[in-house]
């Protein structure tokens, strides 16, 4: 995969120098959403059958979806607890830039995208509400960090790395789409399908430390059995992430 | 070409990702009464019972006088064969301890460790003694008193360990934690913890809200911190303990792993502490 995906910079970055064509002789803003956040981004040619873009994409998690119920103990270190089911809810929740070669092998809007989303690895935002109110002064201990509800509500991030590290994570993508990013006209419309490689997605909320520090913490199998067997059953099918998008570009110059 | 490469040139601060913070500044003033610091063992004269209860309603026979580097002292007697421990602060004029709710010390060193001490007790009785004064040593920045600003309690629950973070050091509420979640928190003593002093005459004394304390004698190596309570304690209680030291944030970390006599609790308890003076 990374192979490939270098081939294909490698030649994105080396074809307009051979076609002998402008570069950057052309300005667009795109506007659009998808899978991958809401977002913003500029585009410029790198010749005739290659445009660069550039942008932004950020998950607000307005929109959010009950992806299920999760047993929590009322009180967790109790033999003797009754199980609560509170609704686990997630949304979107990426905050990321993005480096994209679209190379377009024909006279039509049919390109092939090739690039990588780089910055924050969050991909999900899922929330725990209404759990027992125990567990607004109760948590789980994370490498010195208290992990505890704020007024009944727990909220954790689903992430994933991709080829980068927690702190900035870089996700290669491959996808195809049709419709151009620099517009022939005033505006263009463009709608693309791919994937990003993400890797194995991990469980991370934000932790107390001793001296007040808040730090995001992940929490492993070893905290929590049931979030382990969550991060394995959500690896299995999550190490790609699809990306559908749609934008509308605007030609600057 | 060369835009492109400015470009990616660019972007390469991008990639440069920020780690953890350090764990700050951990600097400490030198506490105020280093250099009075020491541990008084009467080993010539031993006040009779009846002296001591004279003393403002300390009763039993004295066994020793702990002065810590940060002004507090800690009264250890003898009553029906059993320890108990005074807390309370002091000063020093020349070569008289102050001891508050207590009464003065005037302490001679005579050579050596050995001192005459003379006890003017609050209740006018004056009492003459020999002792040995073993002075203060060693200079590790945990030999000091601290407050308690927080307390994490993690236990090893019977589903998963269950953590909570305590304002200062309520035994009470801890024992309402320790209850609901299926322990026996009667065992824990009641009042709260008010502070914790590691001493470089190789005490560490925890002081009570009734002005009680429990003393114990311990030895500080690097991170780690080796124990053992008097007997009388009420930290008795707490069986298998093991601690270790540490600094972050301008505050002293003690965290101590122990179980509950009697108990199936056991678990973690880490006190954030900063300095008394």
């Amino acid at each position: 995969m990374k192979k490939f995906i270098s081939l294909c910079v490698a030649a994105a970055l080396i074809l307009p120098v051979h076609a002998g064509a402008q570069v950057f002789n052309h300005l667009s803003l795109g506007i659009g959403g998808g899978t991958d956040g809401l977002g913003l981004q500029l585009a410029a040619p790198l010749g005739s059958h290659v445009d660069l873009i550039a942008g932004y994409g950020l998950g607000l998690g307005l929109i959010q979806v009950q992806a299920g119920q999760i047993s929590v103990p009322d009180h967790p270190g109790s033999a003797t607890s009754s199980n609560v089911s509170v609704p686990l809810k997630l949304g979107f929740g990426m905050n990321e830039g993005r480096l994209l070669f679209n190379i377009y092998p024909g006279k039509s809007g049919f390109h092939f995208t090739v690039g990588a989303y780089m910055g924050s690895s969050h991909v999900l935002k899922a929330k725990l509400a209404g759990m027992p109110s125990v567990y607004n002064t109760v948590g789980i201990d994370v490498d010195g960090y208290l992990v505890k509800a704020n007024n009944g509500q727990l909220d954790l991030s689903l992430c994933a790395n991709g080829i980068g590290a927690h702190a900035f994570a870089v996700k290669p993508y491959v996808g195809i789409g049709y419709g151009r990013a620099i517009p022939n006209k005033a505006v263009s419309f463009s709608v693309d399908l791919g994937a990003q490689y993400q890797g194995k997605p991990t469980v991370w909320a934000k932790g107390e430390g001793l001296t007040g520090r808040i730090e995001e913490v992940q929490i492993t199998e070893k905290q929590l059995s049931d979030i382990g067997k969550l991060q394995e059953e959500v690896g299995k099918y999550a190490s790609f992430w699809p990306t559908l998008t749609f934008h509308l570009y605007i030609k600057l110059f | 070409m060369k835009k492109i490469l400015f470009a990616l040139v660019a972007l390469l601060p991008l990639l440069v990702s920020c780690g953890k913070d350090s764990k700050g500044d951990n600097k400490f003033e030198d506490p105020h009464f280093i250099q009075y610091a020491g541990k008084l063992v009467p080993n010539t004269y031993v006040p009779a019972a009846s002296s001591l209860t004279k003393a403002n309603g300390l009763s039993g026979i004295l066994k020793s006088i702990e002065f810590t580097e940060s002004g507090l002292y800690v009264v250890g007697t003898l009553v029906d064969g059993k320890l108990q421990f005074t807390t309370g602060t002091y000063t020093v004029n020349g070569n008289t301890y102050n001891l508050n709710n207590f009464g003065t010390v005037e302490l001679t060193v005579t050579g050596g460790s050995m001192a005459s001490v003379i006890i003017h007790y609050l209740s006018g009785l004056t009492e003459t003694l020999l002792a040995d004064f073993r002075r203060a040593t060693g200079t590790n920045v945990a030999y000091r008193g601290w407050t308690i600003d927080k307390t994490r309690v993690t236990i090893n629950g019977f589903h998963t360990p269950a953590t909570a973070d305590f304002v200062g050091c309520n035994f009470d509420e801890m024992a309402k934690f320790l209850n609901d979640n299926g322990h026996k928190g009667s065992l824990l003593p009641s009042g709260s913890l008010k502070s914790v002093s590691i001493t470089g005459a190789g005490s560490i004394i925890f002081g009570y809200s009734d002005s009680t304390a429990d003393l114990g004698t311990c030895t500080v190596n690097g991170n780690s911190v080796n124990f053992s309570w008097e007997s009388g304690s009420r930290l008795l209680e707490v069986e298998n303990g093991k601690a270790t030291i540490d600094y972050m944030d301008g505050k002293c970390i003690l965290t101590i792993e122990a179980a509950l006599k009697g108990s199936t609790t056991s678990g973690v308890v880490t006190f954030v502490l900063s300095p008394m003076d």
